[in-house]
């Protein structure tokens, strides 16, 4: 009697063992945030505890999901098989740092929700579980998400908002470099983006354990650099990437191989408007970051995308490359030429898109 | 890698037919004594008749009916093994050959349809042939190491044996190799030779063939010319021509326990895989799976008790359990995918029964090379997807 079907080898079963590393870094980022933030004189440990409360309601709206469907699960199962932690870990990292608790609670219930089980549960998202719970917060929620008078009596500020100034200004943001490499020093809008560097070395280690694809991060961060350094130069290439959530989507969001396309080259072009889209809103959006709309936007264009993928040769994937590179150099001319005159009009003609996409 | 001595089965079960070739002629009775090399039988459809050989010198006992690797029963002729490996008188063919000789002899010495396992077609000349491709080299599935030794021993056997391939066919032949001594000696010999770099995940094989014949190659490599054909095959095709024997074993890599280890027996044709096992010193567990032909396309059966066919490379067992996980959507078999034909999406369509998209993509490009499947980190049996794909459009073309 035949049993089963060849294969009857795999290369390597890894599918929880990736996902587990990816809640490993999410972890790794959260302590290291949280001492980062102890040592700028913020009260850091409000991480640790928004982190460890959008676990449990993540699990908890999972779990509860799962009851009144009835098809219950264990706890541990929706934790070890069905990765309930993840998605609750990158909201909490993604909301600043003085979030209330009960912003992350929600935000936590509409990402896993909506974003996930709506969907069918891991596996089957179409938009990228926690861009859409902390959209919804920033949407819903904006003064929460707006730095309070208490912290601004501090002169607190965030260094997207002095960048999104200086752009409107045309001037460089002028804020130290090397702090936002580092951490440590700045008060973060998402309160994961502290430092560049622990995202970075998060990078590294995802890509080098082959959790993640290297090319769809790298692909993005050199597309928002390359865009902003023919709009306004090296310094401001730098400037886009370490200010605000460049990094941190690069390696949780972009990346996320579930909501990105499913060939190589479509993914470097999903990574390459995801960019563009992003630093479109920062020049000439009314919002301040463009991370997350960008992120929906190249989800609603995923299946679009994957639909019309065709082969994965080695002539098309240079044939990607180059009209990615095109992409990416027109459209920092384009925005060059047109920051400065139209840019009221621009403006609300990305909005209705943006609104229409959401 | 450990090489076995060849194996002494106490008694061998000779698949009379097999699914392409439904029919037989019995040649011989029960109770009759045979040699290693005699002509028992004679299998044949409507197109052709191949001749089936005693593997071992001893007394037919009976003709039973087993399970073959595809789980369908076949006859099978018992032969108990005297062990004196008597062998018939050889019959070499002499010099001078023309083309059409060797192709007789060869159909003669049942070498034609040896290894077809995967893109290895027949040696089947009848069709327009442009091209002979033999693989020679050492590392066959990146894990699965060939035996180096047979190799070494055979070399000129096997430089030879593509060379009277050139003159059967009257075509260009073209050896892949990965050793450069070999492909001197190969291009001293007048044959065309092709260096590869084989690497596991690759589909290198796929991508040799391409550059040698300047297209995609299909699934069916005989209908665009090609004969592919691999370094046993070209050794048999020596014995059969200058020495004057047929093809009575073969070499399996045998892989045990989900390939942690690997053992080269050289087996009589007709050895069941459990005597195979039993000659490795190895015993699977109880709920084993067993199987036959190429660890990335072939078949599987719940017990050992089954014949170990000719034209199987790889045979083994592995105890491992496959559980599933849900698509990731990573994109791994997509990249990996020779012929660029995108598994996963054609898995999502077909997964929705989304006709137009299965039609849009070229699903019947796919060679069945299973490393779609075999890079999955979920353990999907991505392939088989596509193979349900590539059944809906045909039914559909037809
Ligand atoms: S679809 Fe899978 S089996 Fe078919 S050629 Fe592509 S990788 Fe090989
Ligand atoms: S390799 Fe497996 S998990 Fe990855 S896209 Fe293909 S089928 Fe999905």
């Amino acid at each position: 009697m035949a049993t089963r079907k060849a294969p009857f080898r795999y290369a390597a079963k890894k599918t929880n063992k990736m996902m587990w590393l990816i809640q490993a870094a999410l972890v790794i980022n959260v302590i290291a945030s949280t001492v980062l933030y102890t040592i700028a004189g913020f009260d850091g440990l409000r991480l640790l505890i928004s982190a460890s409360l959008a676990v449990v309601v993540g699990v908890v709206t999972e779990y509860v999901f799962y009851r009144s469907w009835k098809r219950p699960k264990s706890v541990g199962y929706l934790i070890l098989q069905k990765h309930a932690a993840m998605i609750p870990l990158m909201v909490a990292l993604l909301l600043p740092l003085h979030a209330p608790l009960y912003l992350v609670a929600v935000s936590t219930v509409v990402a896993v929700w909506i974003g996930k089980l709506v969907f069918g549960g891991f596996g089957y998202s179409i938009f990228q579980n926690a861009t859409v719970g902390v959209l919804f917060a920033y949407v819903s929620f904006a003064p929460q998400i707006a730095l309070t008078p208490a912290l601004i009596g501090q002169e607190v500020f965030y260094p997207i908002d002095v960048l999104k100034q200086a752009l409107f200004n045309n001037e460089l943001s002028g804020l130290d470099m090397t702090s936002l490499l580092l951490g440590g020093e700045y008060y973060t809008i998402a309160a994961g983006a502290m430092s560049g560097l622990v995202l970075i070395v998060l990078w590294v280690i995802l890509s080098a354990t082959r959790t993640i694809d290297w090319l769809i991060g790298a692909t993005y961060v050199a597309s928002v650099f390359a865009i902003a350094t023919i709009v306004g130069g090296t310094e401001l290439g730098i400037e886009m990437i370490l200010t605000g959530m460049v990094l941190f989507a690069a390696v949780f969001l972009v990346s996320d191989p579930i909501t990105s396309p499913t060939t190589r080259n479509m993914k470097i072009l999903y990574a390459v408007i995801v960019a563009l889209v992003t630093v479109l809103i920062r020049i000439l959006g009314n919002n301040t970051e463009g991370v997350l709309f960008a992120i929906l936007f190249g989800n609603v264009l995923t299946p679009y995308m994957n639909r019309n993928a065709r082969s994965g040769t080695l002539r098309t994937f240079i044939q990607t490359a180059a009209i990615a590179i095109v992409i990416t150099v027109t459209s920092g001319y384009v925005l060059l030429q047109m920051r400065q005159p139209v840019a009221e009009e621009l403006n609300t003609t990305v909005e209705v898109l943006i609104d229409e996409t959401l | 890698m450990q090489k076995q001595q060849s194996l002494r089965p106490s008694s061998v079960s000779i698949p009379l037919h097999n699914p392409t070739t439904k029919y037989y002629d019995l040649n011989v009775a029960v109770g009759e004594r045979v040699l290693v090399g005699q002509k028992i039988a004679v299998r044949y459809n409507q197109e052709v008749r191949l001749p089936v050989f005693s593997s071992v010198s001893g007394i037919v006992r009976s003709v039973d009916s087993l399970e073959y690797v595809n789980g369908i029963s076949m006859d099978h002729l018992v032969i108990d093994n005297d062990a004196k490996e008597e062998q018939v008188k050889a019959r070499p063919l002499l010099k001078p050959y023309t083309a059409q000789m060797l192709r007789t002899q060869l159909v003669d010495m049942g070498v034609e349809g040896l290894d077809q396992n995967g893109l290895y077609t027949s040696l089947d000349f009848t069709n327009n042939i442009n091209q002979v491709i033999v693989n020679a080299v050492y590392e066959n599935a990146g894990f699965v190491k060939e035996d180096v030794q047979f190799f070494e021993t055979h070399q000129d056997a096997l430089i030879k044996g593509c060379y009277l391939l050139a003159e059967a066919s009257l075509k260009p032949v073209t050896v892949l190799t990965n050793q450069r001594s070999f492909a001197t000696k190969c291009q001293q010999a007048g044959l065309q030779v092709r260096l590869v770099r084989p690497r596991a995940n690759k589909a290198w094989q796929v991508e040799a063939i391409a550059s040698i014949i300047k297209q995609q190659p299909p699934y069916d490599l005989l209908s665009v010319g090609v004969i592919y054909t691999n370094a046993h095959t070209a050794k048999a095709v020596y014995d059969a021509i200058e020495l004057g024997v047929p093809v009575t074993s073969t070499e399996v890599v045998v892989l045990l326990d989900d390939a942690k280890q690997q053992r080269i027996v050289e087996t009589k044709i007709g050895t069941t895989l459990a005597d195979v096992l039993a000659g490795a010193n190895a015993s699977a567990q109880q709920d084993a799976t067993y199987f036959s032909g190429n660890v990335l396309s072939g078949s599987s059966m719940k017990s050992g008790e089954f014949v170990v066919h000719a034209d199987a490379s790889t045979v083994g067992y592995t105890s491992s359990v496959i559980e599933e996980d849900v698509c990731i959507k990573c994109g791994l078999c997509n990249d990996v995918c020779p012929v660029g034909i995108l598994p996963q999406n054609i898995m999502d369509s077909e997964i929705r029964e989304a006709e137009d998209r299965i039609y849009s993509y070229s699903v019947d490009q796919c060679v069945e090379c299973g490393l779609c499947s075999y890079v999955c980190p979920s353990e999907i049996n991505v392939l088989e997807w596509v193979r349900r794909a590539k059944r809906r459009v045909a039914r559909g073309v037809e």
